[in-house]
């Protein structure tokens, strides 16, 4: 069995790599604080639906594995939209507030251990079925 | 890895802003510093200046160091007839430097540096809790 394949899983994952995305812009625009004509980034958020609502059969096409020895490619990710936020712009054109995007830093760091507890109290569950103690340890 | 890169681009956020202070040092060092003759210019006060360039290994827009200028003009005058950099009525020109100026800029540098520390600290935290996870 492959966790990946399991919906839940899935959407964690998938999660998990927006949220490092979206570290990876807010990091951007807190280094070009200082940057004249600079405007801050963002990126879109993810779509629930987009997580929760495609079933195996719906997803992207793939290649059909006819023979065992067949690897089935990795699926495309869709890259996460980057948008840029208007906020308030200082005189040399830099549209960053490093009040915001400290904000955004910390919500975006809770989130991601949210979802890394979640995604463990899942495997947790599936250890208690397997019997090898996942409660315990 | 996705987090590498937050950490790459915090880090180059961080050398730009010690740059601009070792910027602004050289300016509060040198505000009261005066030419040696009387026609020569005294110490002129240094700007430095940020743009965001994209690093294509990456994909990321990093911030570089544009530039480093200098002010020119707005030299004060001060009556010190025994300087060498004196003139014939006895005044010295003195450096366009404002050590307030300087202050406001070297605290905001502290706290743009910082908040590149913070963003160190929170893609530290969610890398450290991606490994917890193999603890299981």
């Amino acid at each position: 069995m492959d966790i990946g394949q399991i919906p839940l899983f899935a959407a964690l994952t998938k999660r998990m790599s927006w949220l490092t995305a979206r570290q990876t812009v807010l990091a951007e625009n807190v280094a070009n604080a200082n940057t004249p004509g600079y405007v801050a980034k963002d990126l879109k958020e993810l779509d629930f639906k987009s997580l929760i609502g495609k079933t195996k059969s719906f997803g992207p096409l793939q290649l059909a594995a006819t023979e065992p020895g067949h690897i089935a490619p990795a699926v495309a990710t869709t890259p996460a939209q980057v948008v840029t936020v208007a906020d308030d712009q200082s005189l040399d054109g830099n549209g960053v507030s490093l009040e915001a995007q400290m904000m955004k830093v910390s919500t975006n760091a809770s989130d991601y251990a949210l979802v890394t507890s979640l995604y463990k109290q899942n495997i947790g569950l599936i250890k208690i079925v397997l019997g090898s103690g996942g409660a315990g340890g | 890895m996705e987090l590498d890169k937050s950490f790459a681009v915090a880090f180059a956020g961080m050398s730009a802003q010690s740059q601009r202070l070792k910027v602004i040092a050289e300016n509060i060092a040198n505000a009261d510093s005066t030419a040696k003759t009387p026609d020569a210019d005294p110490y002129k006060r240094k700007i430095i200046s940020f743009a965001d360039e994209l690093d294509k290994k990456m994909g990321v827009d990093m911030v570089k160091v544009s530039g480093v200028s200098q002010v020119q003009g707005g030299f004060g005058r001060v009556y010190e007839p025994g300087n060498p950099a004196a003139d014939a009525s006895g005044y010295v020109k003195t450096p366009n430097v404002n050590t307030l100026t300087e202050m406001m800029d070297m605290r905001e540098a502290q706290r743009s540096y910082d908040a590149n520390l913070n963003v160190i600290d929170a893609a530290k935290a969610m890398l450290s809790r991606t490994i917890d996870l193999l603890r299981g």
